[in-house]
């Protein structure tokens, strides 16, 4: 019986949020990334408008800065899931790219109370593509039945996938081995993947959240196969690392290997006897540059060989993949690496990625 | 005790007599380290092993993904928290790893490492 209104309840709630997607009407209305609040009612529900692109990637063209839109957008997944009841309105989005994905789940997971408030979705009036990575991506699923992922058995598609500690670790590289590499991944590559995506995901353990046991410290991976190009991508929503890579015992070796200048000026400014260096570097630093240094290595002379072995391994991933790329978002910094190049490149971010999200781009 | 009152060697197969999917630095990393983590391995089968037979040889060969950190902990560990000498080390310990050379080279590098940092 109680099932049975649940479906009728259910079957309700489609045909209302049909007829509200319906009424939406927002044929050349453009979201608004700066108006505080972008999102209408309809009903008892709030709609959140998802922008046109949901991507991180562009963001430095004044014309259409995706990245900004879609912060936008999660911030008000953060305003109002859980708060109210939601409608995520996507009938005007074009495109999704899996980063941004994987960062859209976590919070729409952590903020889900299904029991309280009902959240539903728009679907894309403009893109089948953007439907169908709301289906493979699990948020479709997430959302109606409040459940994530985790039955890895006879998967065509990995969906995103949350895991706390070394959870689930052996099942994505397996999926990866046959599904990807359609089971011909020579025990190299498959050392490479094990180590990249295990060291990811033990940092997150160890850095990301400082205040939570270590059954609460959350991860979501996703990963995606476009042509030739594996998109791996790992987030968690933790303090980030420019918090956290200040605290570390190398650091000031690792300034001063990494950013020479900026430590002699530190160190001048100071003098010796100064006891809060981390606090000062901390402040002059911009977040990309911290997360540069988070990303050198063993420094020679540093007596702590522990540091930087999970980013040697994150960079090895890609250091003998032809076009592979690394990205790190974490706070207001980015951090790209491309084995060609000499120096990895940094970037200031217009506006805050809570959390870290680390991404491989690898030709298969 | 010197290494003449030892017993002579040991093979240590360590998906057999560790763990299947070995994982993590430390036992607390996360749920399951307690198990799994370089740390445990290292003072629970390693560091025993090393006290009582003179020569000890881990067979890593069955699981292709290990963590750099797990190898860190579990090798480097034997000189930075358990007191080994890296001469000693390089003497009486031998790994191998019969599809992956690179975890091999990497076991290498961390015992170098631990080294130079106790130098």
């Amino acid at each position: 019986m109680r099932r049975n209104l649940q479906e009728e309840s259910r079957q309700r709630s489609a045909k209302s949020l049909y007829k509200y997607t319906k009424e939406l009407k927002r044929k050349g209305k453009k979201y608004n990334r700066f108006k505080l609040n972008s999102s209408d009612k309809v009903g008892n529900a709030i709609v959140v408008h998802a922008p046109e692109r949901i991507s991180i990637y562009s963001f430095d063209d004044s014309r259409s800065n995706a990245y900004l839109d879609t912060m936008g957008f999660i911030d008000e997944i953060c305003k109002f899931v859980g708060v109210t009841n939601v409608i995520l309105d996507f009938t005007q989005t074009k495109s999704i790219k899996a980063a941004a994905m994987v960062v859209l789940y976590s919070h729409v997971q952590q903020n889900l109370v299904p029991d309280r408030y009902k959240t539903t979705v728009g679907w894309s009036r403009t893109s089948p593509q953007v439907n169908s990575m709301l289906r493979r991506s699990g948020v479709v699923r997430l959302i109606s039945s409040g459940r994530t992922f985790s039955d890895f058995s006879n998967l065509k598609s990995l969906p995103v996938v949350s895991g706390v500690g070394g959870s689930n670790l052996d099942e994505i590289i397996d999926f990866i081995q046959e599904r990807i590499y359609d089971n011909k991944m020579d025990p190299d590559t498959e050392y490479k993947f094990g180590d990249a995506v295990s060291e990811t995901i033990n940092n997150v353990g160890l850095h990301a959240y400082p205040n939570l046991t270590s059954d609460e410290k959350e991860w979501w991976l996703t990963c995606d196969l476009i042509g030739d190009q594996l998109y791996l991508a790992i987030y968690d929503n933790g303090v980030g690392i420019p918090n956290t890579v200040v605290k570390k015992k190398w650091f000031l070796a690792s300034l001063k290997s990494s950013y020479p200048e900026k430590y002699k000026e530190i160190v001048k400014t100071l003098g010796d006897t100064a006891k809060d260096y981390m606090l000062y570097a901390f402040k002059r630093l911009k977040d990309a540059e911290l997360i540069y240094i988070s990303m050198i290595g063993d420094v020679t002379g540093t007596k702590k060989s522990k540091h930087g072995q999970g980013s040697k391994s994150i960079k090895a991933l890609v250091s003998d993949t032809k076009d592979g790329k690394l990205w790190v978002y974490s706070n207001k910094g980015l951090y790209k690496f491309e084995p060609g190049d000499k120096t990895p490149q940094v970037y200031r971010l217009p506006t805050k990625m809570n959390g870290t999200l680390i991404q491989w781009n690898i030709q298969i | 005790m010197e290494h003449s009152d030892l017993m002579n060697s040991k093979q240590i197969v360590l998906i057999k007599d560790f763990h299947p999917k070995p994982y993590g630095r430390y036992a607390n990393d996360a749920p399951g380290c307690e198990k799994t983590s370089g740390e445990v391995f290292r003072k629970t089968i390693l560091t025993p092993a090393l006290r009582e037979f003179e020569s000890v040889e881990i067979d890593l060969t069955g699981y292709n993904r290990y963590g750099r950190s797990f190898l860190d902990e579990a090798f480097g560990g034997l000189i930075r928290e358990d007191g080994f000498s890296g001469e000693d080390i390089k003497k009486r310990l031998s790994y191998s790893h019969r599809d992956v050379q690179s975890i091999e080279i990497v076991i290498t590098d961390r015992i170098d490492a631990a080294i130079r940092d106790t130098m």
